[in-house]
């Protein structure tokens, strides 16, 4: 159960971090990023959101009931 | 374990006395006068600081951020410290670890607090960064690495290591049981939870330590990675960044386990042993960044840049030169008490106690001087020269949040075990 739990956990937050890496404002054709225009509202929130919940793993282990 | 030796750990819980209570109101007096500050900033704009923009004649990051790389390196001894205990089952450490875990979220949330309080307007710059941030940007990485990443997995490292004496402190009828009851919600004490919690600790502590160094390393980049800033453009800042981190963190968690030890009489498990091997590591790390700053200010001198000169002059024997010296002579005189100590192979907590005081000293000035030279006289372009220097309302605040942060240790001391129960204590079965 602790196990299983875990490992959602941690595949949420890991979805949540590559999503947010993947919709942050792309770098514009001057070579710099074009900061205002991620692909969506608050990627980096979501890429912060997804470290959190990875580190919430062991959280999600210890909590979990044994057998 | 008998009653008397649980005893021994429970003592931060018997004695709140006057002297407590006087430091508390204190403490109290502090933070308000901070709290008037912060409220002059935030209704009559930074000009109340002594910050101006670089170039008109000031710099653009004063005291606020030199505090905050200041406290972000004070959280480096904390979980390093439990970190390691964990990991490479130093015993003899864990009567410190819970103290240094404590200290790093303490630091890492009086840094975050300097960061918004440098900003004239905190919430804008709150959601426009997680609006706009990129996570491939020094300055936005260091702040998910350690806002989020670093003091979030201290906060999760300490519940877990936490959780058994939050069980024997329900089980024993101490302290404040609604308290317990959540922290150890679901815990059974048994052989099994014990090995399964060391077992995530350990895990956890092989994940941080790696992101501990990130943090640090990253908090260099921000100021190293800055091409048109003489005196922050080196390759050297990120190493130094965690070499001083190391040297006044340590420090710092000296002084505080010293003052506990004395305050709360815990003799008896904060030896002098565990002093003798943190001030060891102190003074390695001292020694150390004194080398890396006799090199940096060597190729300054030597053939820098007419920025780097003209820093480099100023801080040897120019109009910074008191504070670069106070600097130099408090690491100096840090590194050769630990020596000293070391060669006769006898020490004094005397001796530690005044060579972690001198490194924190010494600590202090160098991120202030790392932070404000570079601003009021390294410019590329030919603007005229500056100068910095913080106005009560920078001074205020500082004093009112150092206040915050020894308040709300104090206040943890005696609602929580400062020191983890040994293994022979048993929780809830």
């Amino acid at each position: 159960m602790g196990r299983t739990l875990a490992l959602l956990t941690l595949a949420i937050g890991l979805i949540l971090m590559a999503v947010g890496l993947m919709t942050v404002a792309p770098v514009g054709e001057t070579a710099g990023p074009v900061i205002s225009n991620p692909k969506i509202p608050f990627a980096a929130g979501i890429w912060v959101l997804g470290m959190m919940t990875s580190l919430l793993t062991p959280v999600a282990y210890v909590m979990g009931r044994e057998k | 374990m008998s009653k008397e030796e649980l005893g021994v750990y429970l003592k931060p819980f018997n004695r709140t006395g006057g002297k407590f209570l006087a430091l508390i109101a204190v403490l109290l007096g502090a933070m308000a006068l901070g709290g008037y500050a912060l409220y002059i900033q935030f209704t009559e704009g930074h000009y109340v600081s002594g910050m101006r923009d670089v170039g008109a004649g000031g710099a653009a990051w004063g005291i606020y951020i030199g505090m905050l790389v200041y406290f972000i390196g004070i959280s480096y001894a904390g979980i390093s410290v439990s970190a390691a205990v964990r990991l490479l089952n130093l015993e003899k450490y864990k009567p410190v670890a819970r103290m240094g875990e404590l200290l790093t979220i303490i630091a890492l949330l009086l840094g975050s607090l300097f960061i918004l309080f440098d900003l004239g307007q905190p919430i804008r710059g709150v959601i426009n960064m997680f609006q706009f941030g990129r996570p491939m940007s020094p300055l936005f990485f260091t702040f998910s690495v350690i806002a989020t990443g670093y003091l979030w997995s201290t906060l999760i490292f300490m519940y877990i290591s936490g959780r058994r004496d939050a069980s024997i402190m329900k089980a024993n009828g101490l302290g404040i049981k609604p308290l317990y009851t959540v922290l150890s919600g679901g815990y059974v004490d048994s052989h099994k939870a014990r090995e399964k919690h060391n077992k995530v600790l350990k895990a956890l502590a092989v994940a941080i330590l790696p992101l501990l160094v990130m943090a640090h390393s990253f908090l260099g980049f921000v100021f190293g990675l800055q091409v048109g800033r003489p005196g922050w453009y080196t390759a050297i800042q990120a190493p130094a960044f965690v070499t001083l981190a190391a040297a006044s963190g340590i420090g710092a968690l000296i002084i505080i386990s010293l003052v506990i030890r004395r305050t709360y009489g815990l003799q008896q498990i904060l030896t002098q042993d565990i002093f003798r091997g943190l001030g060891n590591f102190m003074g390695a790390a001292t020694g150390v960044y004194i080398y890396m700053i006799i090199s940096e200010m060597y190729v300054m001198k030597y053939a820098g840049p007419s920025g780097e000169v003209l820093i480099a002059d100023s801080m040897l024997s120019g109009q910074l030169a008191p504070y670069f010296w106070a600097e130099i002579l408090s690491f100096i005189a840090a590194f050769l008490i630990i020596f000293a100590m070391f060669a006769r192979k006898s020490y004094s907590l005397l001796g530690i106690t005044t060579s972690a005081v001198l490194v924190n000293i010494g600590a202090l000035l160098a991120r202030n001087m790392i932070i404000i030279p570079s601003q009021t006289l390294g410019m590329q372009l030919p603007y005229a020269l500056g100068s910095y220097f913080p106005s009560w309302i920078e001074i205020s605040v500082v004093v009112g949040l150092f206040a915050l942060g020894v308040f709300l240790y104090s206040i943890f001391t005696k609602i929580f075990p400062i020191i983890e129960f040994p293994e022979e204590v048993r929780g809830e079965r």
